[in-house]
């Protein structure tokens, strides 16, 4: 009887757990979802969250075993600047995860991450958010 | 005797403003960066990296290599355009491939403007080429291991690195540089 009640015990606060860090885990990323999107927009960004002349950090993880992938930057002018990064570089956090810093020239920038023009659709894990 | 002179120091005068004005062309249009780019200085001040120096620049400042001390032992960084990479250990950069290759690339409208490409190699590496999607080959210069350069932004480009026997030994592809 006291075994029954402690499994029962464990199961609610496993479920509880669960639950709690679901949407804490989901809310880290600024974009989950395929690149391109349903749109045919072939990349995510956001606007800084940091000050000009700092660096934007920028993390990406995407599909195991796919091809190269961009971060990207848009300047509030429209320029844009793409740096590719593969899932095994050295400067990688680990395998397919990667990360990079981008100079913020003016609170208008956005950053984000590109899948390259004319390759396969592949789902990434975007955030472009100080601190990673 | 005079007029030379007053010529003499005209020229001189307009050497110095066309200078002066080229510099400034330059520098406003990013062909000049500030050396160290200013992303990879961030990354030092962030890091705490020391005794920072140089180990390849491309012609035009776009692409930049990075050596430094952190803990006492020798960590790499790399710089292409506005994007810096962290610093990482020399001694494991280059443990599964004798080639560490990134390229990054700009423009303002559609297609990119340009293409820069930057890493590390390892001393097993004779000759590096840039072989692009029109069919020329651009070698590519390396010192002491490291290798910045400037190529078309309007093709795509593989660098491939070959073996002192010529045989290839390691490739990155990078795709032809467009907003989209």
């Amino acid at each position: 009887m006291v075994k029954k009640h402690r499994l029962a015990i464990s199961l609610l606060v496993s479920c509880l757990a669960m639950v709690i860090a679901t949407p804490a885990l989901a809310a880290y990323w600024d974009y989950q979802g395929n690149l391109p999107m349903a749109s045919g927009q072939r990349y995510y960004v956001k606007y800084t969250n940091a000050s000009p002349g700092t660096s934007q950090s920028v993390r990406m993880s995407w599909t195991v075993g796919s091809h190269c992938m961009n971060f990207l930057k848009i300047a509030s002018g429209g320029g844009w600047t793409t740096f590719n990064i593969c899932g095994s570089d050295p400067w990688c956090i680990s395998y397919y995860n990667c990360s990079i810093g981008i100079l913020v020239d003016s609170i208008h920038d956005k950053f984000g991450c590109q899948n390259p023009p004319n390759l396969s659709t592949v789902y990434v894990n975007c955030r472009a958010t100080n601190p990673l | 005797m005079m007029n030379r002179k007053r010529i003499l120091t005209v020229a001189a005068f307009s050497l110095i403003v066309l200078g002066l004005a080229t510099g400034g062309i330059a520098w406003a249009t990013g062909l000049i960066g500030s050396d160290p780019p200013p992303a990879l200085k961030n990354e030092i001040a962030s890091s705490g990296v020391t005794q920072v120096t140089r180990a390849a620049r491309s012609p035009s400042g776009a692409a930049y290599v990075a050596r430094g001390m952190q803990g006492g032992q020798r960590v790499v960084a790399l710089a292409i355009g506005d994007a810096a990479t962290r610093w990482v250990p020399e001694a494991t950069l280059l443990r599964s491939s004798p080639m560490a290759a990134n390229g990054g690339a700009g423009g303002t409208g559609a297609d990119a403007d340009w293409f820069a490409v930057a890493g590390f190699v390892s001393s097993e590496v004779a000759r590096l080429v840039a072989v692009q999607t029109d069919g020329s080959e651009v070698d590519i210069t390396v010192t002491d291991g490291a290798f910045a350069v400037d190529l078309d932004p309007d093709v795509g480009v593989t660098v491939v690195a070959f073996d002192h026997a010529g045989t290839e030994i390691a490739r990155r592809e990078f795709p032809t540089n467009s907003m989209g």
